[in-house]
């Protein structure tokens, strides 16, 4: 119940925040570190004809369990409520049979931030590129995803934040043989950020 | 300019990178289908299927995994001997007629020892003693293949330390490459299950076949011509005194020949699978087409099956493809580590990690894994 009440609280502050003045500038700074966890929310297959799309975790779905990440980000302000960076992180989930599966993801970001304040609400647009790894198969593939976020910002400069979103990861075969097994993976990340804004 | 130089160099290596690496060249399927296809380990680490004794109303299996000697009614096991560090049993073969299990360890002292089924208890003694020769290895028929210091090959039977079953030859330089047995069909005497002794001196390879009963075994060596191939798998059909002889390479081609000395026929490379040592390859034939079943390395690749005519050794008719399901539907994310043939076209098959199952060719089924019947 108590949780009930401070909703409408939250959205009356997020509403002042839409109308408060820009707290940044173009040319602001913010470095980010985050660290959380990847939930493997599907993977879909595009040639086969059934069972094409396997939702959830685990043997007989997406055969991966639940993982973590960490990355580094830095993004610039190029307007008041958009800022322009990158980021590149370090995943990893175990498959059923405990084996590893790896992601390195590097990407541009695009952040809109309507919220800013001592609350910041970005929300994020990410496109690049994946070296992904398991068992004997490797390869440098694409790379999207979307964020939302909440940063709390106690003080002027640093912030911690929670983040989530969802990851989109193809895989396109160059052999033929292997082309039946070309995917699209989805993840969802969930992670808690600390910040530091200039 | 040199600006302009150093951006289109780094461009031009990022996107060969890219190149380089997106093409997954090394892997034996999809990397989201192999992770897809994972299997969680039922934590038994299967290493051979000793064989099955079928003299007592309660039929027994005997088995070896990383943790030692087992035996199971089908339904519930126990541990008989228990792997130790510098004492772990390599292979073993089961006696039915002397109710032992003979064994091999890694305890370098190239003597063979025994499990008594009958007082359910190790013998105290070693069963054999084969210290006088520098490589010793028992096979799963109970065959025993040595190598003595002046370089000479020979197979003896575990009972007999002191007359050789069969002399393959003397071959200074040589090493024992592999032994190569039917899937299925390894623990059978070598009367109705020939093997296959590869040798090698690092460059060459030279390739005995082992038939025969008794002291009419001989070792019979193949063609000039495959002294440059490395077999990952043989298996043998005999037809009415007619034998057909199929062998796989490390590579994926299978060669097919109606006669030890050849000539060795090519009969499908399948260019993109590769074998390791000792792969399964099983034949089954309906009566009219056989197929050889083989599992391809990688354990994401299903079982790959090769058909052709019954009793031919030539390229006519061949044809291959994967089988993911029927009897081979659990079989596509599984090492297949060894199998037991319980009659024509059903198995055991064990497993690396993902336990042992039940198949039925000929009825195109499979059960479920550690839901094997005897």
């Amino acid at each position: 119940m108590k949780k009930l009440l401070l909703l409408p609280l939250f959205l009356v502050l997020l509403s002042a925040s839409l109308f408060a003045a820009d707290t940044y500038d173009k040319g602001n700074q913010i470095f980010s570190f985050k660290i959380g966890t990847t939930i493997p929310a599907f993977t879909h297959f595009f040639a086969d004809d059934t069972n094409a799309t396997l939702v959830g975790l685990g043997e007989d779905n997406t055969g991966m369990k639940v993982g973590g990440y960490g990355a580094i980000s830095y993004q610039v302000f190029n307007t008041p409520k958009t800022a322009i960076g990158g980021e590149i992180g370090y995943n990893f989930n175990f498959s059923a049979a405990k084996m590893l599966f790896t992601a390195v993801p590097f990407y541009a970001k695009y952040s809109y931030v309507p919220v800013q304040g001592e609350w910041d609400l970005p929300i994020s647009f990410g496109l690049g590129g994946a070296y992904i790894k398991y068992n004997d198969a490797s390869m440098m593939t694409m790379y999207a995803n979307m964020e939302v976020g909440v940063t709390w910002f106690p003080g002027e400069n640093w912030g911690f934040g929670i983040n989530t979103g969802l990851w989109l990861i193809p895989e396109f075969n160059y052999y033929e043989e292997l082309q039946q097994d070309n995917a699209l993976v989805g993840f969802v990340p969930i992670t808690l950020s600390i910040s530091y804004r200039q | 300019m040199k600006k302009n130089h150093i951006l289109t160099s780094i461009t031009l290596t990022l996107l060969l990178s890219f190149m380089l690496l997106s093409c997954n060249a090394d892997a034996t399927a999809g990397l989201f289908r192999q992770i897809s296809e994972s299997k969680a380990p039922v934590g038994i680490v299967y290493k051979q299927i000793v064989g099955i004794d079928s003299s007592s109303s309660q039929k027994a299996l005997y088995f070896l995994t990383d943790e030692g000697l087992y035996k199971s009614d089908g339904t519930s096991s126990s541990r008989l001997v228990a792997n130790a560090e510098e004492n772990i049993i390599s292979t073993a073969y089961l006696d039915t007629t002397a109710a032992k299990v003979v064994f091999q360890t890694n305890d370098g002292t190239k003597k063979l020892y025994s499990y008594n089924l009958i007082t359910g208890a190790l013998d105290s003694a070693a069963i054999a003693d084969f210290s006088t020769f520098d490589f010793v290895k028992l096979l799963p028929n109970g065959l025993v293949l040595t190598k003595d210091g002046s370089d000479a090959f020979a197979l003896y039977k575990y009972t007999d330390v002191n007359a050789a079953v069969v002399s393959i030859g003397t071959l200074p330089g040589f090493g024992v490459e592999a032994v190569l047995q039917p899937s299925g069909t390894k623990h059978q005497d070598l009367s109705t299950t020939p093997l296959l002794v590869s040798l090698t001196d690092g460059s060459d390879y030279k390739h005995y076949y082992v038939s025969g009963s008794g002291s009419s075994s001989t070792a019979t060596a193949l063609p000039a011509a495959t002294e440059d191939i490395r077999y990952a798998s043989m298996t043998v059909i005999n037809n009415s005194g007619a034998i057909y002889i199929y062998m796989l390479t490390y590579e994926g081609a299978l060669y097919g020949a109606s006669s030890v000395t050849g000539p060795f026929t090519l009969m499908h490379t399948a260019s993109t699978k590769s074998y390791e040592k000792h792969a399964f390859m099983y034949a089954y034939s309906d009566g009219a087409t056989t197929d050889l079943i083989t599992k391809p390395k990688g354990i994401n690749e299903p079982l790959y099956v090769i058909s052709f005519n019954d009793n031919t050794v030539d390229t006519t008719g061949v044809s291959a493809e994967p089988i993911r399901d029927g009897y081979g539907v659990y079989l596509d994310a599984v090492e297949i580590v060894d199998s037991y043939e319980k009659s024509d076209g059903t198995l055991l098959i064990a497993t690396l990690n993902n336990g042992m199952y039940g198949i039925d060719i000929g009825g195109n089924t499979s059960t479920n894994t550690e839901n094997y019947s005897l």
